[in-house]
């Protein structure tokens, strides 16, 4: 501890950390009336970061390759140690992440937070629900069974409604005219990379016109 | 009791009670941090250790109908890469680490031969070296079949 303390001072002398994390974390006052309805986003964002780290952890031993994904990930759950867990924190974190989103909008709509100075923060809401959803659609072919196969067919025929170009739509997002391993590999890097990295962004965005804006305050 | 007094005790700040429920909260806080950290960190490095199967004790089989001619199949044997390949009238198994050094070749059906990758050796179906810069044969793995599964034979330490 005496170490750790001697680390910190020696930072805060150099970089005066102190009044940073005073003015953003420790003495960072919230409105009395804000009650536990307001902590959905953050612990939307909590998941997000499980999802991240538990999702690195699989990465270790996931194959995206229509032969060996299945099995990858009875391996995972079968022999690695706590990859049961592991595996399961990831899929059911994804369902948990998507009710905690809507909690968070079902609230800021209810109190009509998304009112002017706010109309931006709910319009990156909107991405960042449209984000979440599609991390969770991407990351449910890849265990690649016979519901993952179902859902992401069911799925892509959707768009195939909308007149003239939604055949084109469709074709696309499954890299040709049938689920495939071609599929498989354009979900992955959907999944771990394209998706997850938009969110970041669009996270950093949300939450620094939070703190410009601040929150909202009930009457 | 009277609720009052020991309320102006414990509220005093400064006083032995105020100390008292102060430590109290950091224990109490400490100690459900240091839990949470346990119960979070726990799986994360679990995760990490060797798994089962991945350990040097696995022992390879390969069921007959499996196997294609002129072409190979790969698989694990007590840590060792070994490579079956399915000639004409003959199923050979190597041990697919090269000799010259230690890269895992590849088997080429178009020339039915093995190519390293690393520095272009290459050897032919019998494993003997034909070019690059490698002068010792591809080492030759025993097995028997068995009720049409191959069954590399455990050959004591490393296949």
């Amino acid at each position: 501890m005496a170490l750790l303390r001697a680390i910190y001072k020696g930072l805060d002398d150099r970089y005066q950390l102190t009044p940073f994390v005073e003015k953003n974390i420790t003495r960072k006052w919230v409105p009395r009336t804000l009650g536990w309805a307001g902590c959905f986003g953050g612990l939307a964002f909590l998941l997000f970061v499980i999802q991240v780290y538990t999702g690195i952890l699989l990465l270790i031993y996931y194959k995206p390759d229509p032969a060996r994904a299945w099995d990858s990930v009875t391996f995972i759950k079968s022999n690695v140690p706590m990859g049961w867990l592991i595996q399961r924190v990831h899929a059911v974190g994804a369902d948990v992440m998507i009710v905690l989103v809507l909690m968070h909008m079902a609230r800021i709509a209810y109190y009509k937070i998304y009112r002017s100075p706010r109309e931006l923060h709910w319009l990156s809401g909107i991405i960042l629900l449209s984000l979440t959803a599609g991390m969770a659609f991407t990351g449910y072919l890849l265990p690649w069974t016979n519901l993952s196969y179902w859902g992401a067919s069911v799925a892509t025929e959707i768009p195939t409604a909308i007149p003239v170009i939604g055949e084109q739509i469709s074709i696309w997002a499954r890299r040709g005219p049938n689920i495939s391993g071609e599929t498989l590999g354009f979900f992955f890097a959907m999944h771990i990379w394209v998706l997850p990295g938009a969110a970041v962004i669009f996270m950093g965005i949300h939450f620094t016109m939070i703190r410009r804006t601040g929150i909202s305050k009930p009457l | 009791m009277n609720d009052t007094n020991d309320k102006n005790d414990a509220d005093q700040i400064g006083s032995p009670a105020d100390g008292n429920r102060r430590r109290f909260c950091q224990v109490a806080i400490g100690g459900t941090a240091a839990v949470s950290a346990a119960a979070v960190g726990y799986p994360i490095v679990a995760f990490l250790r060797l798994p089962k199967s991945l350990g040097p004790m696995e022992l390879m089989e390969v069921p007959l109908e499996e196997l294609v001619e002129g072409y190979a199949y790969w698989g694990e044997h007590r840590g060792s890469q070994i490579v079956v390949v399915k000639l004409k009238d003959d199923i050979r198994a190597f041990d697919g680490t090269c000799p010259h050094l230690g890269c895992i070749v590849q088997w080429e059906s178009a020339s039915q031969g093995f190519k390293c990758p690393c520095h272009n050796a290459a050897f032919d179906d019998l494993g003997n070296p034909i070019a690059g810069p490698v002068n010792m044969p591809l080492r030759r793995v025993e097995f028997v079949v068995e009720e049409d599964v191959l069954k590399i034979r455990d050959q004591g330490g490393r296949a």
